[in-house]
């Protein structure tokens, strides 16, 4: 491999250095995966009868939910996100130019905030069963049968829903990249629309559709707002439970151990189904060219649209956006705004550390290309795979190790208790902030730092500009865009941010999230419905610029 | 009056060596073009010129004065060495508009070049682009746009590696020949790198055969045309006919007759590289010309001349012949006739059969 000169590399005298960035880039990883590797040594060093139990007991009903949890919102995710990514990128029809990001949009409602509207829609005391009982003359739940929402079937529904955007939007970008030739060509050799689709251009987006699919599963993995709700006993349900409710840390991080493996399964999968399979190296010889469907056909393609958008947001925002006008009196309390501040700070902090953090990491790695440095840039990236209890307890075992050494240290020589210094605090949820999001924005600063060739580098600094120079002249003007993008992905996904949130705050410390699961778990969801909105709208944003550099990029 | 010299460079990446003891000249005024197959080291030296390669071994000096040295570690940077590089990929910062990008690297005397590049910028066929930016061009306009860029801030020595091979085959003809123009009006030296024969020599009035990382055969043009060195320089320039012969009384016995073979011993084997222009149609079997007779195998019309695949008669196995004739007007025999042809000597080259391993791959 080529090594083109760095920016920071030392340059005019030609022996090495080792030099602080990498130094940095092995520092921040370490920081970043310290808690997946705490929550692996703890699990091996810790006594097994804990696992035994547990693996007489709930572990094989743990597995099960999940799996068929994962697997159902897998493919209602697949079949809604390649469905709607196609139908927009090979045909216009009537509203087509709206749905090209209205179907974004259910990926700024939280899976649990729509699972606290549906429920209030859909229970026995909600509108939907009141009209059903009033129009059919039923006078109790014995007349007729319903499907219960809060069930593993409810939850697969609610996630599929608020998902499928993640296949939607690697789906549409890999249909749209495809040469217009390719399917031209199935055309003229007698392939209908049908098996053009089948044969040709599914095929041809299967990587970018692994990648979406997963990216879905372990989002599942990663909820626990929804299965708490609907009571479904999912791991990351076991391991708050076993945690909390059986005071028992190590059990949890064996619970979080096997979860691991069960993730490092997935991305192995989602390796394998992409090795070999770069189809995607055809050059977009000219503009797609769309069929136009009218009449029926238009009618039909417009329903089949318009279902996602309207069950996955319309329907939530109109619920919440009902119960805010009509209790924002009783609801736009010190309590909500103190949480809202909360939240605000949270993830702004959040979003501007990591994004710092995975800019240096970035740089390091482009520097310095070597393996090890690659490799530690990929362990901080894992956190984002792990789901948010697991990285809860990596987070809460290490520092409260620390903070009980720091306090015997002190009652020893010094006399005097410290108590917890890190342990249920602010620090301590935004360490797993940064544990998590870390790969959103090292792998936001990394792609836009690949859009920057080594030869613009090189034309740089041959035209005269030095390093420095190189940065502020071609570095900085280049990367302000994705860079944005970062901090702006890792704000909402902070401001979404609920297992972990849960686990490591301080004692009576609200954020909009948990503002929200506090209440709606009650049953209260008028009095959350104002923190849901906002948290909902805040998600909008970044559907937002998501949609605009995505359309951005096809025109240049 | 050497203005770039390479001497005794040698390079390698993770111990895949890609230059191999390398020295060379580069004088004022002069274009020299750096020719060979892909990933002969070529783009190498450009890198290594402009700074953007740590030197490993040897020394590179510029107007005299060192600028690298492997022995002291002496690396000057980049923007120190004032060599004008433009890239494959021409690599324009997509945030600047064109006249940014062109004035980039202007430190002094901006006002004036700023003249300068709307005056040239007008002469390309780019007048009123100059707050375009590059994605709104087309790739000869941005080709033309790097090419600009690098001549901007008036660098002593001017390095383009492959700048015509992502345009179309008409646009190249066309941009080669303003960028020599160009280049020669402002006087300065200019190294390029190519794997096209043709552009080569249109381009070059020095052509450097490299190989595997090193530098095989220097010279002019014709003179490398006409006397390569080896069969892979043979090659380069265009297919040739290679058949295998001995020597026998001074000259090469083939299937297409005998040539003089000085200095290859007497009963040696050798390879004979015929250029397919050398053959030439003659109306009829003259014993005094060294002929030959083939059958026509297939014949087309390419425009100038016509291309005419040969099979030799009375062979056991079948001698497949590419030529292609010089005649006046259109020259296609149907399939299946006899013809006789004689062999201008001028276009046959003679190397030891040891050689004949070193060819290249037909590209």
């Amino acid at each position: 491999m080529r090594q083109p000169v760095g920016l920071f590399s030392s340059y005019t005298w030609a022996r090495w250095r080792p030099d602080g960035w990498s130094l940095g880039v092995f520092a921040i990883a370490a920081f970043t995966a310290a808690p997946i590797l705490a929550v692996v040594v703890l699990a091996l060093t810790s006594s097994p009868d804990i696992w035994a139990h547990l693996a007489a007991t709930v572990l094989p009903h743990y597995i099960h939910s999940t799996l068929v949890l994962m697997t159902g919102v897998g493919v209602g995710a697949f079949i809604i996100g390649t469905g709607t990514a196609w139908l927009t990128s090979a045909y216009t029809f009537p509203g087509k130019a709206v749905f090209e990001w209205a179907l974004l949009l259910p990926m700024a409602v939280p899976a649990y905030i729509i699972a606290y509207v549906y429920t209030d829609l859909l229970d026995y005391a909600g509108p939907v069963q009141s009209v059903l009982r009033e129009v059919m003359g039923y006078r109790n739940a014995r007349d007729y049968s319903f499907p219960e929402i809060r069930s593993l079937g409810g939850a697969t529904a609610m996630m599929t829903l608020v998902l499928y955007p993640y296949v939607y939007l690697l789906a549409r970008s890999a249909f749209l990249d495809q040469s217009n030739a390719v399917l031209e060509a199935g055309r003229v050799l007698g392939c209908g629309p049908w098996r053009n689709f089948f044969t040709i251009a599914l095929p041809m987006a299967r990587p970018a559709i692994v990648v979406g699919v997963s990216l879905v599963m372990m989002e599942v993995l990663n909820d626990f707002g929804t299965v708490d709700f609907f009571a479904v006993q999912t791991f990351t349900a076991g391991i708050y439970d076993v945690w909390l409710n059986m005071n028992n840390p190590a059990g949890a991080a064996q619970l979080a151990t096997a979860m691991m493996v069960f993730v490092l399964l997935l991305l192995a999968a989602e390796r394998i189904g992409r090795k070999n399979k770069r189809f995607d190296n055809v050059r977009r010889s000219q503009p797609r060219s769309k069929t136009r469907l009218t009449g029926v056909r238009g009618i039909i393609v417009f329903a089949a649209c318009l279902a996602p958008v309207a069950l996955g947001f319309g329907v939530p925002v109109w619920v919440l956006g009902k119960y805010a006008l009509r209790f924002y009196e009783t609801s736009l309390n010190l309590s909500l705004l103190t949480s809202a501040l909360n939240s605000l700070m949270l993830s702004g902090i959040a979003a501007f550390a990591a994004v710092a953090l995975g800019l240096f990491m970035a740089y390091g790695v482009r520097l310095n290309g070597g393996r090890a440095i690659k490799s530690a840039a990929r362990l901080a990236s894992i956190g984002y795979a792990v789901p948010g209890a697991v990285l809860a307890v990596g987070v809460l075992l290490p520092l409260a190790r620390f903070d009980n050494a720091i306090d015997a240290a002190a009652r020893e020589y010094l006399g005097f208790s410290t108590g917890l210094l890190m342990s249920g605090t602010i620090f301590a949820v935004l360490y797993g902030f940064l544990a998590r999001f870390m790969a959103l924005s090292f792998g936001s600063a990394e792609s836009g730092l690949a859009r920057i060739t080594p030869s613009m580098e090189g034309a740089a600094r041959t035209l005269g500009a030095s390093r420095w120079s190189v940065l502020r002249r071609i570095h900085i003007p280049l990367l302000r865009g994705s860079l944005l993008t970062a901090v702006l992905l890792v704000f909402v996904d902070g401001m979404k941010e609920l297992p972990m949130t849960m686990l490591l705050r301080p004692f009576n410390f609200e954020t909009l999230a948990t503002f929200v699961h506090q209440y709606a778990s009650d049953e209260m969801l008028e009095e959350s419905s104002l923190a849901a909105l906002g948290i909902v709208v805040a998600g909008i944003a970044p559907v937002i610029a998501l949609s605009l550099s995505i359309s951005g990029s096809r025109r240049q | 009056m050497s203005i770039l010299k390479f001497d005794h460079v040698s390079h390698a990446y993770d111990g895949n060596a890609a230059l191999d003891d390398v020295s060379f000249n580069l004088n004022k005024g002069e274009m020299i073009c750096l020719l060979g197959p892909s990933g002969c080291g070529k783009t190498t030296l450009l890198r290594l010129a402009a700074g953007l390669e740590v030197l490993q071994h040897g020394r590179i000096k510029m107007a005299g004065k060192t600028i690298a040295n492997a022995g002291t570690g002496l690396c000057t940077a980049p923007e120190k060495r004032h060599i004008g590089l433009c890239f494959q990929d021409f690599a324009l910062f997509p945030h600047l508009s064109v006249m940014s990008n062109i004035m980039f690297g202007v430190a002094a005397g901006v006002a004036k070049r700023k003249r300068w590049a709307l005056d040239m910028l007008a002469k390309l066929g780019l007048e009123g682009r100059a707050e375009d930016y590059p994605h709104m061009l087309s790739g000869g306009q941005q080709q033309r746009v790097a090419l600009l860029r690098a001549l901007a801030p008036e660098p002593g020595v001017i390095l383009l590696d492959e700048p015509f091979s992502s345009l179309d085959a008409n646009l190249r003809a066309q941009t080669r020949e303003e960028t020599l123009s160009l280049i020669k009006t402002t006087g300065s030296a200019a190294m390029m790198v190519t794997h096209d024969a043709e552009e080569a020599m249109f381009m070059a009035d020095r052509i450097l055969v490299i190989n595997k990382g090193r530098i095989i055969q220097t010279g002019a043009p014709a003179e490398i045309y006409s006397r390569p060195v080896s069969p892979f320089a043979a090659s380069l320039f265009g297919p040739v006919n290679r058949l295998d012969g001995v020597v026998r009384n001074g000259r090469a016995e083939t299937s297409l007759g005998a040539f003089a073979a000085p200095g290859h011993g007497e009963g040696t084997k050798v390879q004979v590289l015929i250029r397919p222009e050398g053959l030439t149609p003659v109306p009829e079997a003259d014993p005094q010309t060294s002929p030959c007779t083939a059958q026509i195998v297939s014949a087309h019309f390419l425009g100038g001349v016509s291309h005419l695949h040969l099979c030799q008669k009375g062979n056991k196995e079948l001698l497949h012949i590419d030529c292609q004739a010089r005649v006046p007007g259109t020259y296609l025999p149907r399939p299946g006739a006899n013809i006789a042809f004689k062999v201008d000597s001028a276009y046959v080259y003679i190397f030891p059969q040891s050689a004949a391993n070193s060819a290249p791959e037909p590209q």
